[in-house]
């Protein structure tokens, strides 16, 4: 529904409109990332909901506690539109970056949990280590740094 | 890969942009076919001989022929 714009065009959609630099495209950020921010707004509003009324039966908190995450599904098909806009260098670039945020970040979260199993981290240290934007802070940094890294092979 | 992409562009009197259009790639996509640095699936090959009229093998040769 958000992505259906970019559909139209003929030009095939760029990684760069994402990222900060000359080809960034408000638009297209818009139009790939808007229902990820709607998500973090629900996720925003139920935990202030939760901090309220914390005495909500189980099937409320549940409910709560999904919405956001059945909103970003919604954010994964425009993203799956966007990379399928793209033409086919492009696309390989991004699944690599890709493969390499997802490994590198499991790799990372492993290592973290292990080093927090034998109490290396203090728990002022690793609290954000519990948190669901973790990982997800993770994936996304990497992702970047595997785009940079990648994409200078073919420059 | 080798290829004469680049020679048959200027040969038509193409920008880099034009052939992309033409091709429904991105420039950069273009420019790294050219400078041989990402080799296309064979479906853009066959698009982009077929855009010049000629046989793949006369774009596309592998580098140890």
């Amino acid at each position: 529904m958000l992505y259906t714009g970019c559909i139209m065009n003929n030009q095939p959609s760029l990684p760069e409109e994402l990222m900060f630099g000359p080809e960034f495209s408000l638009r297209a950020n818009l139009r790939v990332n808007s229902w990820a921010f709607v998500a973090m707004l629900l996720s925003l509003a139920g935990d202030l909901l939760l901090e309220r009324y914390g005495d909500w039966n189980a099937i409320q908190r549940a409910v709560i506690a999904i919405v956001p995450l059945a909103v970003s599904l919604l954010w994964v098909r425009s993203f799956v539109r966007w990379v399928r806009g793209m033409d086919e260098m492009h696309r390989r670039l991004t699944f690599d970056a890709c493969l390499f945020a997802t490994v590198v970040t499991l790799f990372v979260v492993t290592a973290w949990h292990l080093l927090d199993q034998t109490g290396i981290f203090p728990a002022k240290v690793n609290a954000h280590f519990h948190t669901a934007s973790f990982p997800i802070s993770l994936v996304l940094a990497f992702y970047f740094v595997g785009y940079a890294r990648i994409s200078r092979r073919y420059k | 890969m080798k290829n004469k992409l680049r020679d048959l562009r200027a040969a038509k009197e193409w920008s880099q942009s034009n052939l992309a259009d033409k091709l429904s790639v991105s420039r950069q996509t273009v420019n790294a076919i050219e400078t041989e640095r990402y080799d296309p699936s064979l479906p853009l090959a066959f698009k982009i001989a077929r855009l010049f009229k000629l046989k793949i093998e006369d774009v596309f040769e592998l580098a140890d022929e």
